[in-house]
Formats: structure tokens, sequence, C-alpha cells
């Protein structure tokens, strides 16, 4: 069900603990938050810049096409998520990455991989099965 | 798209065979199961709007035990829908995904050496995203090697 514009604001801080029901062995829902709240290309777009490492809001502002309002908003939706974090330091506020949601989004996204790998391990196996039951029909 | 994940296998056989294994309440049931469940397959109406309903049970008490201690239930019940359906060669497929929808579609040609398999598992709807997410498989990996590289 797709969320309405702005729902991401409301997006809870992760936590790590909790699992989706799914067939899925490990999904964490704070993937779901992750995923909402980097679908954004102007918040992607901040997270790309946080990738070199800490930065003051003013040269987050300065190097970004967006209005400084704009990227006050966004940052508050990031830190709200949990994938970025603040520190101030006088009057500067320099905000960074937090690893932690990246790495559920990378397990997750290995996961996903590794569930449909081992099916079609299976369904390999079968395949081989029904043929070899098949030929000796003939 | 979106978070989508794409693994291509080809098998030496008929495409029939691939179909009936794929499409069926049986032969689904034969090799669904992730490692220590079994499935069962209550529904498998194969037409768009059909609905593919299947439970999952911990085949071992082992399985069982770990579900337990993640919190889970040893057996659990997906309500998916057939949202498309062009036999032998197409069937897609969407489960509810915690609040979001999964959608997950198996396309089937004959090739040299048999049947392939092109399978795109997604976690995102394209709509929620409007085509945002491009690209972003390589930003995460290269993300995550940044963050590897701080820590």
């Amino acid at each position: 069900m797709p969320l309405p514009p702005g729902a991401a604001r409301r997006a809870t801080v992760p936590s790590s603990s909790g699992f989706h029901h799914h067939p899925f062995q490990c999904i964490y829902i704070s993937v779901d938050a992750s995923l909402q709240a980097l679908a954004d290309p102007r918040r992607r777009a901040i997270v790309e810049l946080l990738r070199s490492g800490e930065q003051p809001v003013s040269d987050l502002v300065a190097k970004l096409p967006i209005a400084q309002s704009g990227v006050s908003r966004h940052l508050r939706i990031l830190r709200e998520t949990g994938l970025v974090t603040v520190r101030a330091a006088g009057q500067k506020r320099f905000y960074s990455l937090r690893p932690e949601p990246f790495e559920e989004l990378s397990d997750w996204l290995e996961e996903m991989r590794a569930v449909w790998e081992h099916r079609l391990d299976n369904f390999e196996t079968e395949l081989e099965r029904r043929m070899a039951a098949r030929t000796e029909h003939e | 798209m979106g978070s989508a994940q794409v693994i291509e296998r080809v098998w030496a056989t008929d495409i029939q065979l691939v179909w009936e294994l794929w499409t069926t309440a049986e032969g689904i049931a034969s090799w669904f199961g992730p490692k220590g469940f079994e499935v069962e397959v209550t529904t498998c109406d194969l037409r768009v709007g059909g609905a593919f309903v299947y439970t999952m049970r911990a085949a071992d008490p082992a399985t069982a035990a770990a579900m337990e201690k993640r919190g889970r239930p040893a057996s659990f019940t997906v309500e998916s829908k057939f949202t498309e359906v062009e036999r032998p060669h197409r069937v897609v497929y969407d489960s509810p995904y915690g609040p979001e929808t999964m959608t997950t579609a198996a396309e089937f040609s004959e090739v040299e050496g048999g049947v392939k398999l092109v399978l795109t598992v997604d976690a995102t709807k394209p709509e929620m995203l409007g085509g945002a997410m491009m690209g972003w498989r390589s930003s995460l990996e290269r993300l995550a090697e940044a963050v590897a590289a701080a820590g």
C-alpha cells in the first residue's frame, strides 16, 4: 500500500529487534522505513554527500540545489528514520551517517536473494527427479 | 526498479515441465519451502486476480525452536494474488510484505540448451518510489564500502 507523501516524517526510530511476519527468515521492520526515507532523491543526495564523513548543515546547503528549509526538513526525516545522527558543536550542527540501517539494508537484500537461490536449487532437484521419472515411464 | 533482485537460471528441460512446477499447487509445494520448512499450497487459482495462498511450517523441531527464539510463529500463511499470467512464459504475483507489497515475477523463455528463467523479486512499489531508486544497489554497495572504511 503506497503511503501518502510525507508519511516518512512520521516514521519512528527503528528497532533492530522487530521482525516481520514473513517467509523471509529475518526481515527488519526498519528496512521499510529506511527504503521509504531513501526513496526521495533529495534525501539520497544528502546521504551521498555524507558518505565522505560528517558535515555541518551549512556545507550541505552549499552543495545541494535545495533551499535551506528543504535541507533541514530532509535532515529531520533522515534523523527520525535513524539513517543519520547529529552532533552540536557551538552554533553548528554536524550530521553523519549511522552505519546500522545501511548494514540492515545490505543484509536484507542479501537474505532475499539467498532464500531464492536456495529455492531454485530445490526447484532444480525436483525438475531432475521428474525428468528422470518421465524417462523411466517412456 | 526499486530494490529488485534479479536471478537468472537455465535448465536443460522443456518449458511445460517448468511451468507446471512453478504454477500448480502440487508442483510449488515440492520446492518452494526454504530450508527447514514444508509448504502446503491451499489455493493456486492461476488467473489474473486469482489467489495464491500457502502455509509454511517448520519441518523439524530445530527450525521451530529457531523461529520461536526470534519471536515468530513456527507456522504462517501467506495470501498472495496473481497479477499476470501468460502461460507458459510469465507469471507474476503480489504478496503482502509488512505495510507494503512484494512483487515476484518469473519469466520463462526457450533458449539453446533448455529453458531460461529470469526471476525478479521487488519489495517496493514502483509508484511509491516513482522510479527514484534507480542505481540504488550500486549506491548502497558504495555506501557499505564507505561505512566499512570509516568503521
